[in-house]
C-alpha cells in the first residue's frame, strides 16, 4: 500500500502486522545465514560442526517460507494468473479482487484451523511423552518451530480480509484504485 | 466434489493466488479419500525439512543483492567488450547477460526487471528493431534456467530423488545449446538488418570492464568448481555465494548500504521466497493426495495403452509440458507434475536426469508462451507495451528455442554424456 492511500484503523493494524513480519524476516534470514556460515567455516576449516545447527537452519526455512508468505499476502505479491483483471476496467477489476480475496480468506481460514489443531496435538504428544521412554533426550523437537504455521495463516487470513475490504472501497467508488506497481 | 474442483480451477483463472487454489485442491483430495486434513499441514512442514531446500532462500537473497547493486551494469559492460564485435554481438551480449542473471536468480522474473531496463535502450540505440529487442528480452528472462545455481534445477532434483550435482551436470550442455540457438538467431537478424552497428573489439576496453567486475566474475567459477568438484554441497555453495555477494556489494563496491538498503532487500527477497515456498508446501500436499487417489497409476495405464514408442512418448511429453509451462509457475509444476511423469518416463526408458533436462527446458519455453507465460506479463510491465505486441515479438524466439528443445529431447547423449552407461 502506498503512503498516499487513506488508511483507517484496520489498515493501521494491518500495516503494524506487516512491519512485524518484515522485522521477523530480517531476523530469521540473518540467523539462518549466520548459522549456515558458522557451519561452513567449522566444516571446511575444523572438520567439525553442530548437528543442531543444521536442524535449526532447516526450521528457519519453514519460518522464512511462512512469514514471507504472510508478507507476500500483505503486498499482494503471491503468484497468480492475473490476466483477467488486467482486461477489466478499474471498478470491475476491484469487484473481481474482492471475490478472489474472500475465496482466499476462506481457504486459508480452513488451513489456519487445521494447522492450529495440528500444533496443539503435537505439543500435547510431546508433553505426555516427557519423562517416558518415548522422549528422546537432546534431540530438537519440531513442534515449537511448527507453531509459526497457525500464526502465519492467521496473518494471511487477516491480510486477505483487509485487502477484500480495500478492494470493496475501490469497487463502490469510496477509494481510488492504487497505481499498479512494477516489481518482480 | 468435482464441482468444487472445477470451481477452484475457475477461480485460479481469474486471479486467486495459486497457493490457495493448490491448497484447496489438496484438501478436497484428502477429504475424498477420508484422510484427515492435518496430513496437508504435516506434508507442508515436511517439505521444508528437505536438506537441499535451504539453498533456495540463500540463492534468492544473493540474487536480489546483485539485482539491486551495480552488478547488471558491470556485467553488461564485460559482455559488450567481449562479444560486442561479433555480428549481432550486442544481442549476444544481452543473451549472455540474461542467462548469467537468471541462473543466479532462478527464473523469478527478476532478470527482465533488473536487466531489461538496462538492455532495451542499448539494443534500440544500436539499431536493433524494437520487436526483435522486446522478443529477445522477454525470452531472455528465463534463459539460463538450466545453469547452476538455478533454483528449479535444485527443486527438481529434490522432488525426483536424483543428485543435484548430477542434474546440474546433465543440464550444462543443453543449457549451452539453448543459449547458442538464441545467439545464432540474434546474429542472423543482425546481419540482415542494415541499421545494426558493430562495435570494434578493443582490448583496453575489455581489460577495463573485467577489472571493474573483478570481484563478481569469479563467482560462477567458484560455484561451478565447488559443486562439480565435490568440494561444496549445494547448501554450502549457497551460503558461500551469499557471503561473497555481501562482502563484494556492501564492502568492496559499496553499492548497497549495510544500514539503509540491506533490511529492505532482505524483506523484498523473503517475499519472493515466501511466495515460492508456500506454493511448494501445498503442492506437496496435492501431489500426495493424487498419489493416494491412484491418479499416477491411472495416467500410466492410459498412456501405456495409447502410446507404444519412446519417441511417441517424448513428443506427447513435450506438448504436455509446454501447456503446463504456460499455465503453472515452474515451482508448483515441478512438485505437482514430476511425480506424475516420473514413473511414465521410467516405463519408456527415459533416464530421470534426461527427463529433468527436458522438463526444465520445456518450462523455460513455457514461461514465454502466449497467452499467459509469466515473462510476457513482466515485459508488458517493464517495457510498457501491450500484451499482443509481446506475443508477436516472442514468437520467432519461441520457434528457435523449440528447435533447440527438439535437439535436447531426441539426443539424450547431450545430457547423459558424463554417465558410464548413458541410458
Amino acid at each position: 500500500m502506498s503512503d498516499t492511500t487513506p488508511r483507517d484503523f484496520i489498515d493501521k493494524i494491518d500495516g503494524a502486522i506487516a512491519r512485524g513480519e518484515a522485522f521477523m524476516l530480517v531476523a530469521v534470514l540473518a540467523t539462518m545465514i549466520g548459522l549456515a556460515t558458522l557451519q561452513l567455516i567449522l566444516r571446511k576449516f575444523f572438520s567439525s560442526g553442530f548437528e543442531w545447527a543444521d536442524v535449526v537452519v532447516r526450521q528457519m526455512v519453514l519460518w522464512v517460507g511462512f512469514v514471507g508468505g504472510a508478507h507476500a499476502t500483505y503486498l499482494g505479491r503471491h503468484i497468480a494468473i492475473d490476466a483477467v483483471s488486467k482486461l477489466l476496467g478499474p471498478k470491475r477489476a476491484a469487484w473481481l479482487r474482492v471475490f478472489n480475496c474472500i475465496i482466499a480468506a476462506v481457504v486459508t481460514g480452513i488451513l489456519l484451523v487445521v494447522s492450529y489443531n495440528y500444533v496443539v496435538a503435537e505439543r500435547g504428544e510431546f508433553f505426555s511423552a516427557l519423562g517416558t521412554e518415548d522422549s528422546e533426550a537432546g534431540s530438537i523437537e519440531s513442534w515449537p518451530f511448527d507453531t509459526i504455521m497457525p500464526f502465519a495463516f492467521a496473518a494471511i487470513v487477516f491480510h486477505f480480509v483487509v485487502a477484500a475490504k480495500n478492494h470493496l472501497l475501490v469497487a463502490i467508488g469510496k477509494r481510488e484504485a492504487p497505481a499498479e506497481e512494477v516489481e518482480a | 466434489m468435482s464441482g468444487a474442483v472445477i470451481g477452484l480451477l475457475l477461480v485460479a483463472a481469474v486471479g486467486v493466488p495459486l497457493f490457495v487454489v493448490v491448497g484447496g485442491l489438496a484438501m478436497l483430495g484428502y477429504q475424498s479419500e477420508d484422510i484427515e486434513l492435518s496430513v496437508l499441514v504435516i506434508e507442508m512442514s515436511g517439505v521444508f525439512s528437505e536438506p537441499a531446500l535451504a539453498a533456495i532462500p540463500q540463492f534468492t537473497f544473493a540474487g536480489y543483492l546483485m539485482a539491486e547493486s551495480g552488478t547488471p551494469n558491470r556485467l553488461v559492460k564485460v559482455a559488450r567488450a567481449s562479444v560486442g564485435w561479433l555480428p549481432g554481438g550486442l544481442a549476444i551480449q544481452a543473451v549472455i547477460a540474461c542467462a548469467f542473471f537468471t541462473a543466479f536468480t532462478g527464473a523469478s522474473g527478476i532478470t527482465i526487471i533488473a536487466l531489461g531496463g538496462l538492455l532495451f535502450p542499448i539494443l534500440l540505440k544500436e539499431g536493433f528493431p524494437e520487436k526483435f529487442s522486446l522478443g529477445l528480452l522477454t525470452s531472455g528472462g528465463s534463459l539460463g534456467l538450466l545453469f547452476p545455481p538455478s533454483l528449479p534445477v535444485i527443486l527438481y532434483a529434490i522432488v525426483a530423488g536424483v543428485e543435484v550435482d548430477d542434474l546440474f551436470q546433465a543440464a550444462l550442455v543443453p543449457g549451452i545449446i539453448l543459449v547458442a540457438f538464441m545467439a545464432a538467431y540474434s546474429a542472423f537478424v543482425a546481419v540482415r538488418t542494415e541499421e545494426v552497428k558493430r562495435i570494434p573489439f578493443e582490448m583496453s576496453e575489455l581489460i577495463a570492464a573485467i577489472k571493474e567486475a573483478r570481484w563478481e566474475l569469479p563467482l560462477p567459477v567458484i560455484i561451478l568448481w565447488g559443486i562439480y568438484g565435490g568440494w561444496l554441497t549445494v547448501n554450502e555453495a549457497a551460503t558461500l555465494t551469499v557471503l561473497i555477494v555481501l562482502v563484494v556489494e556492501c564492502l568492496l563496491y559499496k553499492d548497497i548500504s549495510l544500514t539503509k538498503d540491506l533490511a529492505r532487500i532482505t524483506t523484498k527477497s523473503a517475499v519472493l521466497i515466501g511466495a515460492i515456498l508456500m506454493i511448494l508446501g501445498v503442492a506437496k500436499g496435492l501431489s500426495d493426495a493424487m498419489t493416494i487417489a491412484g491418479i499416477p497409476d491411472a495416467i500410466l495405464e492410459y498412456i501405456q495403452s495409447n502410446v507404444d514408442s519412446r519417441i511417441g512418448f517424448l513428443i506427447a511429453l513435450n506438448i504436455f509440458l509446454l501447456i503446463v509451462g504456460c499455465l503453472l509457475d515452474i515451482f508448483s509444476a515441478i512438485i505437482v507434475v514430476v511425480p506424475l511423469i516420473l514413473p511414465l518416463a521410467q516405463q519408456y526408458g527415459v533416464n530421470p536426469l534426461h527427463l529433468g533436462v527436458i522438463f526444465l527446458a520445456n518450462l523455460e519455453i513455457g514461461y514465454m508462451t502466449p497467452p499467459v507465460g509469466m515473462n510476457l506479463f513482466l515485459s508488458a510491465f517493464r517495457f510498457r507495451r501491450p500484451l499482443p505486441t509481446l506475443y508477436l515479438a516472442s514468437i520467432p524466439f519461441i520457434t528457435v528455442l523449440l528447435a533447440a528443445l527438439l535437439v535436447i529431447t531426441y539426443v539424450p547423449e547431450l545430457s547423459l554424456w558424463f554417465l558410464d552407461t548413458p541410458e
